[in-house]
């Protein structure tokens, strides 16, 4: 895969702090992508209890995945700011187990076609070599955003 | 991290045997529109998802529930605290082995915003279905 992990997260999608869920998108090859998390003590997601990550979080970690996928892409054809992208489904999420403090998760992003302006979205997410979630999502992708130029 | 308090108040609640309504108030000031978007608020969808299960869990009197699977969740409208404050979340459950199926809708009186249908269950390995 292509080597880019000195692009800024903050560059490539439109969330911020205290909803930001990736670390970086650390490769990229033609219509996939993979990216990393470590989840942190604070992080919003994280359950006080017992230090797991909660699903949402996991759901939200793969959509700014995919997100990061779409806003590399962009950025390749010239935008030059994230576009907002909108969760439209979440389809056949399979949770295993539940990622904990201090793991480092890394999700797999494969980009089915867009129509309409809906993206699909395989994801799988691992924990060293145990899978741990795949979903399909839909991302609905707000093209008014981020186009650098255009109207 | 609960998003009772932080993300929503709950305003009302009925609950029955199979099913239970809600109706929340979403909180403008949570700071989760601090990046979901900068000068542009919108509910995170996973917020919705997550609402949903705090709703079962206060169902079921169990604290520590996630959903092991999701067949599906759409949503239809963007949900916002300025332009849709109150949403209403009705829950109906099945028991299935080791867990509840477990089917909501969020809706106000102008749109319905999502719809889930998924399977919670416990974080540790007890059952909870009885």
């Amino acid at each position: 895969m292509t080597s880019i992990t000195t692009i800024p997260l903050t560059d490539l999608i439109p969330q911020r702090a205290p909803i930001l869920m990736v670390d970086a998108l650390i490769g990229v090859e033609g219509s996939s992508a993979i990216t990393r998390l470590s989840v942190r003590t604070g992080n919003i997601f994280v359950n006080d209890d017992d230090g797991t990550l909660d699903e949402s979080g996991l759901i939200e970690h793969i959509a700014q995945s995919a997100a990061a996928l779409a806003g590399y892409q962009a950025g390749r054809e010239g935008a030059t700011a994230p576009a907002i992208g909108y969760l439209a489904e979440v389809k056949d999420f399979c949770c295993q187990r539940l990622p904990r403090v201090g793991e480092e998760l890394r999700t797999i992003i494969r980009q089915g076609l867009e129509v309409n302006g809906i993206r699909v979205i395989e994801a799988e997410t691992y924990i060293h070599e145990e899978r741990v979630a795949r979903v399909q999502l839909k991302l609905f992708m707000d093209a008014l955003v981020g186009k650098g130029g255009g109207q | 991290m609960m998003l009772e308090g932080y993300y929503y108040h709950v305003n009302e609640c009925h609950i029955d045997a199979r099913s239970c309504r809600f109706r929340v108030e979403l909180l403008s000031d949570c700071d989760v529109y601090r990046g979901h978007f900068p000068g542009h608020p919108i509910s995170p969808g996973v917020f919705n998802i997550r609402l949903v299960k705090e709703c079962a869990m206060r169902f079921f009197g169990v604290p520590n529930l996630y959903f092991s699977h999701i067949k599906q969740c759409r949503f239809t409208n963007l949900v916002s605290p300025e332009r849709s404050p109150m949403i209403d979340i009705l829950l109906e459950v099945e028991p299935t082995e080791g867990g509840h199926v477990v089917k909501a809708t969020l809706s106000d009186e102008k749109q319905t915003y999502m719809k889930l249908k998924g399977e919670l269950k416990r974080r540790t390995d007890h059952s909870f279905n009885s």
